[in-house]
């Protein structure tokens, strides 16, 4: 699909981008001007200091990003479920006047479908399985440990999780960290440092790019998803060896991530590991968004490839996405994972993760193993596919410019224009779904985008309520960008997927249109099946059947508390639930019928 | 070069006579034409006439002459030569004179070097280095004790930083719990989108309220706290200068922001102000623009457990407009009137430390940190920061952990609280495992009694000279003090990748939980092993 460094905006839409950004700075010049002029000597911040922000930040600060402040760090006040309660806020005036914008909650809230939280499995809320034993864990181990790992700050749920990580990915080792974050910041510069090389792919998140520069080591960055580049990098810095001093390399480092998180495109992890290993470069696989969502079992990129984990040679993950909790992993062979724990600075300084998020993947993990008993996780995890590639065939069909590739839960929505990302944010907001929109600096100018994050949590009433949603706001902000030559491509790509994970008989039925109509069920399909599967991806399938799609919706989605049903139809009463809204007309039911679902499957689980 | 020579030479000897037999021949036609008198080159005469002859055709006015040319279109034949010129010097990549470049790897080339080349492995091997023992596994906890994998009774937990003994405490529990059964767990998201959950604005809005500054952000891990908020702050044209005991997430901190780094010996002021009058005197050299300026301490010294003497620092800061930035990890709720930390301490108003950091794992018994400052401190955080922006944010039920410790502190009418009782019983703790400690043969109280500073790093009197032998030492006395004594004390261990590593230390935290009974308990253990482990 359309990866990050080809995506190219349409001509007339970055004719009208660039106007709207010109616009917005010359007014905000001629702002500043009038300010200037009214208040000729006041002058901001002590003297002889430098200033916090250099000129042209904190005019961006101000002028620009200023105006659009209320599109982000919206807070809500409840569990970051498929529904959640949005708070109200209002711009307060400010009394200084060049300050950047200052916004806050006024209080009371608006209940919304969440499709920006990345609980892909759906268990960020109330479990019936997770909470309580992270409870027990709270209660027997304490708030915190207070504590390095290496002081006093293992307990026997940290012991029990490392283990169960390793095992889960079907590799030696794992050691645990209490944030994402920091999981690489902190694991790279101990794996390399001066005269290492790590080549890093073009899209790579942010705690990478700050692990490298700790690291010391030099850094190549090689086209997005590009395993031909990679290799022309890797024989060229191999050849030439450091640069001025041109002695070879200590080791080459190859960073890539599972499913990219602007992107939504999975890592062609195949390709990169046989260059890296024909070149006896090691690869790094973050799979901070990919692990839990990607996979027939939710074991991520390499199971979603057929990639054999031991061939990578660290991986990666979080455990804030599908597993609902904090933290981060690094796993892989015995030897490496004993080496951080010698020389990780967060193994050793970091307070250690909190017992109570500890649980809460050890559990989550349980579930997706299949070891509480049920078989919710296998449920959990082709829910999450099914929606995912649903709402992704219904976007396409409805002409929106989707990146991403079959599976992933993260859908990118190309707005091209920050403007229209901007409406797009405040009209969706008022239609009750909660959404992101991500421009400049975290992308390209002209590259602005909102993205779709699916959990298994939402039903697909819900999904469809929103794509209906969704539609008005399109044609309000005119969006329909995608081309038929990109819908050919992605179709292509669809049939391959199919091919791949379901066999070539259903291949040939795989459209976007059966799929957005719903004459192809994936999930049916996936039984009929299993054979070709086994064949092909040698991936074993549990059970599951039409039988339990039935069920489905008593087990899957018992993450809503029976406390948030009943707030909600509270709230339905006050004039604040979904149903408040006139516009909505009849839509509005379809939500509520889940939620009480929900409640009711709770109660039949308990 | 040679040939080129060549070329002018040969070009010269032909263009040469050629022009001047052409320049005479056409002076002879054209006396011809005027019917003159044949030149005669032998008397002086002729050769006046000749030469007049030849400047009537070159000087002004004649045929040769460059003005007669150029008015006869010649200057598009000057034009055209120029423009050829201009082209050709277009299409030179540079102007410089180039060296011939060595011929490129030939792709059999490369692919034999890929071959040859073999790579370190991707971590060192372990053999011949000091292997530290496997840490604890804590099993369940009961007061100021731990239960431990392997054994039956319980031990003694000094190890755990957790000052004020809310990770443990019954209504910080519950409402933990509370928020868990709510919230659920994670939050699923950064801040920027949906992460923010009102449980983190009610925490920073309290922590705010609690340092009486402007505002306050909450971090999710410790470490990232302050290696974020220094490359917010600094970048290549800033100055950043900090002590040289600072622990890594500090050291980290700059390394990332790529700032101009320097370190000033440990508490030594004259030193500071050395190392700053340096950076004056170079930035004044070169007449910079002025630039960010920051100097990093922190209240207490992680991995030392003295403090900063942040009045002396705060006006060597303020002579040269300096910002300062404090970690007051270990100091916050432990120090100060309030609980506020070091700076409050030494006497320092809000305001007057530019940014307070500290993390939210010790006194507060939670997980995560904190800075506070002024409103545009903070905001540019929020954009800046990268641990901030780029990561999950704080699990609610933690952040709602923190805000009960705040409303502890927080004093009553009356001015007091019952988190100040807690605190000044935590220094009636110091005191007594400080007074006990620093009598114990054959081992080093670091910073001695008086330091009211709850880390306690505990040296061997007589180091060997080798800290990997000291380090073994240790371990032994930490195992052995476990086993006899049922103390759990940790063993100081540090990166290879911290700049400098601290003399090998055991480590000892105060806790309000350690009754005097339980300080007698770890002193006398302690005393026991030492003396066990040196002789033996």
């Amino acid at each position: 699909m359309s990866s990050g460094d080809t995506i190219a905006p349409p001509f007339f839409s970055i004719l009208s981008a660039l106007f709207i950004l010109s616009a917005a700075s010359i007014f905000g010049k001629i702002r500043d001007v009038i300010y200037f002029l009214l208040h000729p000597f006041k002058v901001k911040g002590e003297t002889g200091y430098a200033p916090i922000r250099d000129p042209t930040e904190d005019f961006y600060m101000r002028r620009m990003y200023g105006r659009i402040v209320d599109c982000w760090n919206r807070p809500i006040c409840s569990a970051p479920t498929a529904w959640v309660d949005v708070m109200k806020r209002e711009r307060v005036r400010d009394t200084t006047g060049v300050d950047t914008a200052h916004i806050v909650p006024i209080g009371g809230h608006t209940r919304c479908l969440n499709l920006s939280s990345y609980n892909y499995l759906g268990f960020a809320a109330f479990d019936p399985y997770c909470t309580p034993r992270a409870v027990l864990a709270i209660e027997n181990l304490g708030i915190s440990s207070c504590s390095p790992r290496v002081h006093a700050g293992t307990t026997s749920v940290h012991v029990e999780l490392e283990e169960l990580v390793a095992r889960f990915l079907g590799v030696d080792d794992a050691i645990t960290y209490g944030m994402g974050f920091a999981t690489n910041s902190s694991t790279i510069p101990a794996l390399v440092g001066k005269g290492c090389l790590v080549i890093s792919d073009a899209l790579n998140h942010s705690s990478i790019v700050a692990g490298i520069r700790a690291s010391g080591a030099k850094v190549k960055v090689f086209r997005h998803n590009d395993a031909d580049h990679l290799e022309k990098l890797l024989r060229l810095a191999i050849a030439e060896g450091q640069p001025r001093s041109h002695r070879p390399w200590k080791k080459i480092l190859v960073i890539v991530e599972g499913v990219y998180s602007m992107e939504g495109e999975t890592c062609r992890l195949k390709e990169v590991v046989e260059v890296a290993k024909k070149y006896k470069a090691y690869t790094y696989l973050d799979e901070a968004h990919s692990i839990g969502a990607l996979g027939p079992t939710g074991r991520g990129c390499c199971e979603h490839w057929g990639v054999d984990p031991r061939d990578v040679d660290i991986m990666m993950g979080t455990f804030t996405k599908s597993f609902g909790s904090c933290g981060g992993y690094i796993a892989g062979k015995r030897e490496v994972v004993e080496h951080l724990r010698r020389h990780s600075p967060a193994h050793l300084y970091a307070c250690s993760m909190a017992p109570g998020c500890v649980e809460q993947v050890t559990s989550a993990l349980h579930v997706m193993m299949g070891m509480d008993g049920t078989d919710r996780g296998k449920q959990k995890i082709d829910q999450l596919h099914d929606n995912a590639n649903y709402v992704r065939s219904r976007l396409l069909a409805m002409g929106l410019d989707v990146l991403g590739s079959w599976d992933s839960p993260v859908m990118p929505i190309m707005t091209y224009n920050a403007a229209k990302m901007v409406a797009f944010s405040r009209l969706t907001l008022a239609r009750k779904l909660a959404m992101v929109i991500v421009g400049f600096p975290a992308t390209p100018v002209l590259l602005t985008r909102t993205r779709i994050c699916i959990s298994a949590s939402h039903t697909r009433e819900d999904l469809d309520w929103a794509i209906e949603q969704m539609e008005e706001v399109v044609d309000l902000c005119m969006l329909r960008y995608r081309t038929k030559a990109l819908y050919q491509l992605v179709e292509s790509e669809l049939k391959d997927h199919v091919k791949r994970h379901f066999g070539p008989e259903i291949a040939e039925r795989a459209t976007i249109k059966a799929l957005a109509t719903g004459e192809l069920d994936l999930r049916k399909s996936k039984d009929l099946s299993t054979k070709a599967v086994e064949g092909g991806v040698g991936v074993g399938i549990g059970i599951g059947g039409n039988a339990q799609q039935q069920q489905q919706h008593q087990t899957q989605s018992t993450s809503a508390k029976p406390k948030r049903a009943a707030a909600n139809s509270k709230a339905q009463l006050e004039g604040k639930g979904p149903a408040a809204s006139p516009r909505n007309g009849e839509t509005h039911r379809k939500p509520l019928a889940s939620v009480q679902a929900h409640a009711k499957a709770f109660v039949v689980s308990k | 070069m040679s040939k080129y020579r060549v070329v002018a030479c040969l070009a010269l000897t032909i263009v040469v006579p050629l022009v001047s037999a052409c320049l005479v021949s056409s002076a002879y036609a054209y006396a011809l034409s005027d019917n003159k008198q044949l030149l005669n080159f032998f008397s002086f005469r002729g050769i006046a006439d000749a030469f007049r002859a030849f400047w009537d055709i070159v000087g002004p006015g004649g045929k040769l002459h460059p003005a007669y040319f150029l008015e006869h279109k010649g200057h598009l034949i000057i034009e055209g030569a120029l423009i050829l010129v201009i082209i050709y010097l277009a299409l030179q990549h540079s102007f410089k004179v180039r060296h011939h470049a060595e011929e490129p790897l030939t792709e059999k080339e490369i692919d034999q070097l890929c071959k040859e080349w073999s790579p370190e492995p991707l971590v060192p091997s372990p053999a011949g280095v000091l292997e530290p023992p496997e840490p604890h596994v804590i099993t369940g906890l009961e007061g100021p004790y731990v239960y431990l994998k392997g054994r039956k009774e319980k031990v003694i937990n000094a190890a755990s930083s957790n000052y004020l003994n809310m990770a443990n405490n019954k209504e910080n529990k519950t409402e933990s719990i509370e928020t868990v059964n709510t919230y659920g767990v994670g939050s699923c998201g950064p801040r920027g989108f949906y992460g923010t959950i009102d449980k983190h604005l009610i925490l920073e809005k309290e922590l705010a309220e609690f340092y009486d500054t402007e505002a306050a952000i909450i971090y999710s891990y410790d470490v990232a706290t302050i290696a974020s908020i220094i490359p917010a702050f600094a970048n290549r044209k800033d100055i950043i200068i900090y002590d040289e005991c600072c622990s890594y997430p500090i050291q980290t901190g700059c390394t990332i922001s790529r700032a101009r780094v320097a370190l000033f010996k440990h508490n030594d002021m004259e030193d500071l102000t050395r190392i700053i009058e340096n950076f004056e005197a170079e930035e004044k050299a070169k007449n910079k623009p002025l630039c960010r300026k920051l100097i990093v301490v922190e209240g207490i010294y992680a991995n030392y457990g003295d403090m900063a003497p942040l009045k002396s620092i705060w006006e060597i800061k303020n002579k040269y407009k300096y910002r300062l930035m404090v970690d007051e990890s270990h100091a916050f709720g432990v120090l100060g009137t309030t609980g506020r930390g070091a700076c409050e301490h030494f006497g320092l108003k809000p305001g007057q430390v530019e940014i307070i950091a500290a993390s939210m794992s010790h006194a507060m018994g939670s997980v995560g940190g904190f800075c506070v400052g002024d409103r545009d401190i903070v905001e540019h955080q929020r954009l800046s920061g990268s641990g901030y922006c780029f990561s999950a944010s704080l699990p609610p039920y933690l952040a709602v952990a923190g805000s009960h410790m705040l409303r502890l502190l927080r004093p009553d009418k009356s001015g007091n609280s019952p988190g100040k009782e807690l605190m000044s019983l935590l220094q009636k703790r110091v005191r007594s495992l400080r007074d006990q400690l620093k009598g114990i043969p054959g081992l080093k109280l670091f910073g001695g009694a008086a330091l009211p500073s709850p880390v306690l790093h505990v040296h061997l009197a007589k180091s060997s000279g080798n800290p990997v032998e000291d380090q073994e030492t240790l371990y032994k006395i930490a195992d052995h003090v476990l086993v006899n004594g049922g103390v759990l004390v940790a063993v100081s261990q540090y990166s290879k990748l911290d700049i400098r590593r601290p003399p090998p230390s055991l480590v000892i935290y105060a806790n309000v939980a350690l009754g005097e009974k339980e300080i007698l308990t770890v002193v006398g253990a302690l005393r026991k092993a030492v003396r066990d482990v040196i002789k033996a």
